[in-house]
């Protein structure tokens, strides 16, 4: 029988409004006991003093790149970021090669990852064939295969009949449209935000206006449809005041935020360049300050990491060159920065990064005895270099990358295994 | 070797260079450098390539044209190889034009070539600033205070990024003119920003008309109304307080009425002579 004892956490429990030094014991991959001064009795025994225990945390919006893009990431070296950074449950993205359109891509995955066995990967799959925009996947034997949601992320369905069948037929399975909002007609090649940065080299721009007009498009054909949207990566102010405007008219809708968004404004982009090309864009500081006043006022409903590895050849040109960067090993210190600035408490990041994730997807992670262990123990104040030699990714293209940032996971505990441990 | 890629590279240096242009226009005594210039080229171009050609010669150095395209390589790399191929047949300074934006070029310098870059796409068009203030300093001895107004498709101009940094560094302000989604948003060396032409021509003091890029613009822009809302009319001609300028190549009748181009008022045979000039001082500067 495996067991494991931990010693004196500070356990944080939102759902039940638990935060209290105590021991947990893990029998198999079950919690036991969570009780003050737990006896150890020949139990493995991790001592977790000025740790925070929580529920592991949930990204509904990571690229695993396989398969098709195993040079960048695989579903090994993905799973390992992903409990490198305290996540036990993520959702891969389905712009795969082939795409994650059909049942066999889906069991691929889902047979890789349990092999694997650190984490558990769900899989949305597409809301097009190929993510072409034209021709619906058949979500009723996707959703029986394992999707969990489905989304054309980075190739946003463009064609506006399509996003209402798509979300007609999301009820109707009982699941939910992850939507990428950009409107093709207004970012061409475009690159980076419309800006500064963009103003000073001519480059093709993103503007805010090409996210907003999709995600006003897609909350209506939800307010309409009664179809579970949730908006990817809002990465603006006026998507902010869409959003509220829908929820607050009762539309089935949520929202993530990515931290590479929460932390960064465009003017990185002079010193950091390529690394900072994400898709939407980062944009100036009014709106990250708008994204992290969102934050704070409970209208974004989680933190997705979108991690997005890439080779370094493939992050050198501006315009032609590939979006995204790191995610997973990043969020933790990103969101803890924002706890130390006195603009979110430890309660809310727990619920951004692990209970509302859980609740988008449909399942409980509170932690309680008899529950699975799923959990991560985090130092809050630890500082540490976020380097070549510690990155358990296959790319490093983040602009984090060397840099001293602070919170670290210590230990993250899937079905009651330690999965990863900092080793200093 | 040294290089001029930006503007801001020469921020410590332009004025030497062009006093050094001074000095070879009034003098007409050149030093002999004997160097090879390449002068490799991945657009079209007639004048820069030519004045850039003569003011080579003129510096006792030999030129090679290339015509290059090489638009679909990953920037960077491809012109790496292509610049130490030129580096170890012999070649001292590349004075080069590319499609592809220079944006981030720190691996070019260490191959220790004198560079010059002659325009790269939309970014910058350092020799052409640098003449459109040798021209304008010419006839007005100071800048400082002095309004430039640039006209036309700012946002995809090169000559306006390099000559707008130039000319605030002399201490003038810089005014733009044009369609909405022609002006730059939050662009740092920019202090007026006008849609109407007739009253930014109230503000300048000088303007520089922008060719518009019409292949760019053809289903968006009706080129006769552009003229009328954004071109250099007789009209608007007269009452500018000093000088009109113009990178060239002119469209006449769009960006500015044709017989206005060599008016009492305009610079534009005045900018193609200097640019002679000004390159040369480029040069010898780059040879070091």
């Amino acid at each position: 029988m495996n067991s494991i004892l931990i010693k004196s956490a500070r356990l944080i429990e939102p759902d039940l409004n638990i935060d209290k030094v105590v021991d947990i014991l893990i029998k198999d991959d079950r919690i036991e006991k969570i009780s003050e001064n737990i006896k150890e009795n020949g139990f493995d025994t991790i001592d977790a003093k000025g740790l925070i225990a929580c529920s592991s945390f949930v990204d509904l919006h990571a690229h695993l790149r396989d398969p098709g893009f195993n040079y960048k990431e695989d579903l090994e070296s993905g799973t390992k970021a992903a409990v490198f950074g305290g996540f036990t449950t993520i959702v891969c993205m389905p712009n795969t090669n082939p795409p994650i359109d059909n049942e066999s891509v889906i069991s691929y995955i889902l047979l890789k990852a349990e092999k694997i066995g650190i984490c558990d990967v769900k899989v949305s799959a597409c809301v097009t064939k190929n993510r072409a925009g034209k021709e619906l996947t058949d979500f009723y034997k996707l959703k029986k295969a394992g999707a969990v949601c489905f989304t054309d992320d980075g190739a946003p369905v463009q064609e506006q009949s399509i996003m209402l069948k798509a979300l007609e037929m999301s009820t109707l399975v009982d699941s939910f449209v992850a939507n990428h909002c950009e409107d093709d007609a207004f970012v061409k090649e475009g690159a980076f935000d419309e800006g500064a940065f963009s103003s000073v080299y001519g480059l093709p721009f993103r503007p805010s206006y090409a996210e907003e007009v999709m995600i006003a498009r897609d909350a209506t054909l939800s307010y309409h449809t009664g179809g579970r949207l949730h908006i990817q990566h809002i990465s603006s102010a006026l998507s902010i005041d869409i959003i509220k405007f829908f929820k607050e008219k009762g539309a089935n809708i949520t929202c993530e935020v990515n931290p590479n968004h929460l932390a960064l404004n465009s003017f990185a982009a002079f010193k950091k360049k390529t690394l900072l090309k994400v898709n939407p864009p980062i944009r100036d500081y009014k709106t990250q300050e708008a994204l992290i006043n969102a934050l704070k006022e409970g209208i974004i409903d989680c933190i997705a990491t979108d991690h997005a590895p890439h080779a370094p050849h493939e992050k050198k040109h501006p315009i032609k060159g590939a979006a995204g960067m790191l995610g997973f090993q990043v969020a933790l210190p990103i969101m803890m920065s924002l706890v130390k600035d006195g603009i979110i408490d430890i309660k809310s990041l727990i619920k951004l990064m692990s209970k509302n994730p859980a609740k988008i997807l449909g399942f409980d992670n509170t932690i309680k005895e008899g529950a699975l262990a799923n959990i991560v123990l985090w130092h809050p104040n630890h500082e540490w270099v976020f380097d070549e030699k510690i990155n358990p990714s296959k790319s490093s293209n983040s602009p984090f990358l060397n840099s001293i940032l602070t919170s670290k996971v210590f230990y993250t505990i899937y079905k009651g295994k330690i999965v990863y441990k900092y080793l200093g | 070797m040294k290089y001029i890629i930006e503007a801001q590279n020469i921020k410590d240096d332009y004025k030497n260079i062009l006093e050094r242009a001074k000095f070879f226009k009034e003098k007409n005594i050149y030093p002999t450098l004997n160097k090879s210039c390449a002068l490799f080229f991945e657009e079209p171009s007639t004048r820069t390539r030519l004045s850039f050609e003569k003011a080579s010669r003129n510096l006792g150095c030999e030129t090679y044209y290339i015509q290059g395209n090489f638009s679909s390589s990953v920037k960077g790399e491809t012109l790496f190889d292509t610049f130490l191929s030129f580096k170890k047949i012999g070649i001292d300074v590349v004075i080069f034009r590319t499609s592809d934006i220079m944006f981030d070029y720190e691996a070019l310098l260490e191959l220790k070539l004198g560079l010059i870059n002659a325009g790269d796409s939309t970014h910058e068009h350092p020799s052409q600033g640098l003449l459109d203030v040798f021209t304008l300093l010419e006839k007005t001895h100071t800048l400082k205070n002095q309004n430039i107004l640039y006209v036309g498709d700012i946002y995809h101009s090169r000559v306006f990024r390099s000559g707008a940094y130039l000319f605030k560094l002399e201490g003038a302000n810089i005014g733009v003119c044009g369609y909405p989604s022609f002006i730059p948003k939050d662009y740092p060396f920019m202090d007026k920003v006008f849609t109407n032409l007739d009253e930014a021509i109230e503000w300048a003091h000088h303007v520089i008309a922008l060719r518009i890029q019409k292949e760019r613009h053809k289903e968006t822009y009706n080129l006769e109304s552009y003229f009328d809302m954004y071109g250099i009319t007789k009209e608007r001609y007269n009452k500018i307080k000093g000088f009109l300028m113009h990178p060239g190549p002119v469209n006449r009748d769009i960006d500015i009425d044709g017989d206005l181009l060599y008016k009492e008022k305009s610079l534009i045979a005045n900018q193609i002579e200097n640019g002679v000039f000004v390159r040369m001082a480029m040069i010898e500067y780059v040879v070091g």
